[in-house]
């Protein structure tokens, strides 16, 4: 690519999101739409005019970083302006590490994916993590050094050494990663270096102790980009890996096997959970399984729907979580814990959350109109009908129900934050959520419905069988409007608040 | 060669004379000049050298930047030793212990280089006592310690060596005076001889298990002192077994040589790393981070002498330099610590960005050599090694799994030594502790210029070595570094307040 191209990409998204931050207290308008503009219109932009030209993965994954990290730093601002008064500062080191995962997923030589990957590594873990408790979370830093940072940067040193080695020190440095050359025969040791040390990435067994650390004691908005983007990279890592080499076949049927146990276990973690960010970080886990196993199956057995399926997952699984972490910085902010048997009466006072909450339980169970549905039947559907060639499968289709079964267990038990009990602490008082974080929300959350369409207009179904699933789609979405306003007109908490259980007027 | 020799002794004396008259100048400014005087004409001195051949690009490399790193060491030392009321004494004692460590580097023969390094294991142990005695806590016995373990296995390693040369090849001085440029003469040693030529070295370089004598003699010493030992004197270690090892023939036994030292490299990366986590003591901190950086550069040797590629040389230098820069810097800056509160507990000490605002963007440099961030020295050395190990076509199995198990562990132990030390900066203290007394500007600038030296030099290492593209690709990087720093430093000053949403 041109080089006057790339230096004008990168400096507009690095001075675009730095003035984001810098403004963010004095303008706050102008910075919202700088923040946007530098973290997801730019690529846009770059990418629509040919300028920036990718594999179609990397593009995929960039959109995602794009959309999710200028989502998600939208919404930091309304929650650093209620929380501390001022933003300034925190979204300095939140943008920069938003502008970095946006730059790496566009890179498209070795040095720039080395040195954002490395950079971003140490910012989240020297800056990003310890932003909000100081020293308090040193632990939490350095699990994540250790167990996530240290095996992925090794796997990634190791993915350049093996190009250096063949092509040259500095024709490494500039070596197209973006380019379809011939693949590079690497042995088993080099292989299970690779893929263990991405997987690491993922959160995948055995390195599977980080994410419930790491992303239940972050800053709300880290764990965000962390869950939703970060993890992405380690999808990356696997595509690059078996893009420019020929993986052995025995590190794949590795890979299988941890992404096999991470789903199980994640699921059946996640279901036991009382913080709503552990919970979550488990149901993560569970997800980056899935999108192992697919990642695995498709490089055995050369299956194109695999790969796409993988894909499906993180984007799916991406604005999901998103979503989701947002979510709960709000509903830290209203009530103070995350602690799921503490809470349950957010619905009172916070009501646009809660229809938030409503999406993420709709997409996590897989109802009709989100992708949450599209995601699950494509799953079983791919794997039930790979079965009749290889029996080997059959693990495979068992946690993927077992994966599905749960997150209704624990997608109920999200909710349960919001609906399950009347408010304990009288009188409660309607919070006002900021504005930003409102919108960056429901952003997301509409955004995984409106995937779904694109994904039914993409795909060439005939089109009785495309009638039928509109139809399907617009009756859930009619039920869904008309449950939620019903609930939502019942439940409303007059202005003067009363003592609910007694009656007495207070 | 005579008018080189006479040229390079008057250069010395001279050198040496406006170093020692530094010490009785008026202010501090004049301080400044003579020190940079003196040191200019010490790098003059080795510019001569190399243009005339005494000396080899890797004693260019090692005492070049010493050289200059020294001069920082050195301006830093008059204004610690007043603040923390050393004897007017350690300054000159200070510079004499650099200028001796610098021809140690620089000598062309084995007779120099031995005699230089005498002169410094008795500095460094007028030094380890002077900060014996003027400190409050510390052990009393490391001076001892120094004297009974470093300096007396170097002299019998030395000795062994000297003694072996002359059964070897009779007993004439030509060994002992012939440049080690022009090495004819190798000898085999008896099988049983040769650990008593590594092991003085070894205990120099403070290769567990013969590790001990060194957290406590460095975390003694007055902290110039402790940064000059940290950074060059263990050093020295590898530097004379590069040189001795060239005199003994070691192809037969070359295989359980690199064996033996690559084990030991990484059982000292796993006691050092971990050692360092359990530390209180800010210097002691640091003493068993040497430990455990000496461990990979032993590793790294370790691949030399299995190799003997330039690539793999290249690779020892660097990760000798990496110590040298960053080790300098933190042990300046804990100095800095010991003045402003008097003590240097890493579990007390909070949020040091608020009240040495320019020395801690110098330690944060180091912090961030130390973890590897692509631009340093230290992401030069990790990266470089992987590289050089997986590109080495004649490397075994065995030696490879156990460089990238030592590669991998010392990626995360430092990572995490780093974090450690990176909360130091961060965040308010639990119990608010007295500031003593102020620290200058100029106090803290010697630091913040040290910390720079973690990046500005690696460029022209590159540049010296041959590698013009490297350099480039080097200098290009370089400001990524600041970056982070201006990041860590900038979070570091966010409040963290306890998160009160009233349940009203």
């Amino acid at each position: 690519m041109n080089f006057t191209v790339k230096a004008s990409y990168t400096a507009l998204i690095t001075l675009l999101s730095t003035l984001s931050s810098l403004l963010s207290d004095s303008n706050p308008r102008l910075s919202r739409v700088l923040g946007v503009l530098g973290l997801l219109g730019v690529p846009l932009i770059y990418v629509v005019t040919k300028l920036l030209v990718l594999p179609d993965y990397q593009l995929v994954l960039l959109l995602l970083a794009g959309f999710t990290t200028a989502m998600t730093s939208l919404h930091s601002t309304g929650y650093y302006k209620y929380m501390y008064g001022a933003t300034k500062q925190t979204k300095l080191v939140l943008n920069a590490v938003c502008a970095l995962l946006v730059l790496l997923f566009s890179s498209t030589t070795m040095l720039e994916l080395l040195v954002y990957w490395l950079l971003l590594d140490i910012i989240v873990a020297f800056t990003a993590i310890t932003l909000e408790r100081g020293f308090e979370n040193l632990r939490v830093a350095a699990t994540y050094l250790v167990t996530c940072v240290a095996p992925s940067d090794i796997a990634l040193l190791t993915l350049w050494s093996i190009i250096a080695v063949n092509k040259g020190l500095y024709e490494s440095l500039l070596f197209d990663i973006t380019s379809t050359g011939a693949q590079l025969d690497i042995g088993l040791a080099l292989s299970l270096i690779l893929l263990l040390g991405f997987s690491a990435k993922m959160g995948q067994f055995p390195l599977h102790s980080w994410p419930p650390v790491v992303y239940g004691e972050s800053p709300p908005h880290v764990s965000a980009i962390l869950s939703s983007v970060v993890s992405k990279i380690g999808l990356l890592g696997y595509l690059l890996a078996s893009r420019l080499f020929s993986i052995h076949p025995v590190a794949l049927y590795v890979l299988l096997a941890q992404g096999v146990v991470s789903t199980a276990y994640g699921a059946f973690a996640a279901a036991l959970q009382t913080d709503v960010r552990r919970l979550l970080a488990y149901s993560s886990i569970s997800y980056y399984g899935v999108i192992t196993v697919f990642y695995a199956i498709s490089s055995l057995l050369g299956l194109r729907e695999a790969f796409y399926l993988a894909l499906l997952v993180a984007i799916y699984h991406g604005v999901l979580k998103a979503q989701a972490f947002t979510n709960s910085s709000v509903v830290y902010q209203v009530a103070n814990t995350y602690d799921i048997y503490r809470l349950g009466y957010i619905f009172y006072i916070s009501k646009l959350s809660a229809l938030s909450g409503f999406l993420i339980l709709a997409n996590l169970v897989g109802m009709p109109p989100t992708v949450g549905f599209f995601v699950k039947v494509s799953t079983l559907t791919l794997t039930l009908s790979i079965l009749a060639e290889n029996l080997a499968l059959i693990p495979v289709l068992v946690v993927l129900i077992i994966h599905a079964v749960f997150a209704v267990m624990y997608s109920a038990k999200f909710l349960s934050i919001y609906t399950s009990t009347l408010p304990r602490a009288l009188p409660v008082k309607y919070v006002e959520i900021p504005r930003d974080q409102v919108i960056s929300e429901l952003t997301l959350g509409f955004s995984s419905i409106a995937l779904s369409v694109l994904i039914l207009w993409l795909l060439g179904y005939p089109p009785e069988f495309r009638f039928i699933l509109a139809l399907l789609y617009s009756v859930t979405v009619v039920l869904m409007v008309a449950v939620f306003t019903k609930y939502y007109r019942a439940l409303f908490i007059p202005e003067e608040s009363k003592f609910w259980l007694t009656g007495v007027e207070s | 060669m005579m008018t080189i020799t006479v040229t390079a002794i008057a250069l010395f004396i001279f050198a040496t004379l406006l170093a020692l008259v530094s010490k009785r100048a008026s202010s501090y400014n004049y301080k400044v000049v003579f020190k940079i005087a003196g040191y200019s004409l010490l790098l003059i001195l080795i510019m001569i050298l190399y243009n005339n051949g005494v000396i080899d690009t890797v004693s260019l490399i090692l005492a070049g930047f010493f050289t200059v790193i020294s001069l920082l060491i050195s301006l830093y030392t008059p204004l610690y030793a007043r603040s923390l009321h050393y004897p007017s004494t350690l300054e000159a004692l200070v510079d004499l212990f650099l200028y001796s460590l610098i021809v140690a580097y620089i000598a062309p023969n084995i007779i120099v280089l031995v005699s230089a390094w005498t002169i410094v294991e008795i500095l460094s142990f007028i030094l380890i006592r002077v900060g014996e005695e003027h400190s409050l806590e510390g052990p009393l016995t490391s001076s001892r310690g120094f004297l009974l373990t470093s300096t007396t296995t170097y002299e019998l390693s030395v000795s062994t060596f000297i003694a072996t040369s002359f059964t070897a090849l009779g007993i004439s001085p030509h060994v002992l005076l012939e440049p080690f440029q022009a090495v004819t003469s190798k000898f085999h040693t008896p099988y049983m001889v040769l650990p008593l030529i590594l092991v003085g070295f070894l205990t120099k370089a403070a290769i567990t298990p013969l590790h001990f004598w060194l957290p406590s003699a460095h975390s003694t010493a007055p902290s110039p002192a402790s940064a000059a030992l940290s950074g060059f004197t263990v050093a020295l270690g590898y530097y004379g077994l590069y040189r001795l090892l060239n005199y003994i023939s070691t192809e037969d036994i070359v295989w359980d040589l690199a064996i033996t030292l690559i084990v030991l490299g990484l059982l000292s990366i796993l006691y050092g790393g971990v050692e360092a986590l359990t530390q209180r003591d800010v210097k002691r901190l640091l003493a068993y981070g040497t430990i455990m950086t000496n461990g990979f550069i032993l590793a790294l040797f370790a691949l030399y002498l299995f190799t003997r590629l330039k690539e793999a040389l290249v690779l020892v230098l660097t990760g000798v330099l990496t110590q040298a820069t960053y080790k300098t810097t933190l042990f300046c800056e804990a100095g800095l610590f010991e003045a402003l509160y008097e003590m240097r507990y890493a579990h007390l000490i909070r949020g040091v960005v608020r009240v040495l605002p320019i020395s801690s963007a110098g330690g944060i440099l180091a912090v961030l050599s130390l973890i590897g961030v692509p631009g340093t020295l230290g992401f030069i050395l990790k990266i470089g090694a992987l590289y050089v190990a997986l590109s080495t076509p004649t490397i075994t199995p065995t030696l490879l799994a156990l460089l990238i198990t030592s590669l991998s562990f010392y990626i995360a132990l430092s990572a995490i030594i780093g974090l450690k030390y990176i909360t130091l900066y961060y965040s308010q203290p639990r119990r608010q502790i007295p500031v003593v007394r102020s620290i200058s500007k100029q106090h803290q600038l010697t630091v913040l210029i040290l910390g720079l030296t973690n990046i500005s030099i690696t460029p022209i290492l590159f540049q010296l070595l041959g590698y013009s593209q490297l350099a480039l690709i080097t200098l290009v990087l370089s400001p990524l570094p600041l970056i982070v720093t201006y990041l860590v430093v900038h979070a570091a000053r966010v409040q963290p307040r306890g998160l009160q949403v009233s349940s009203t």
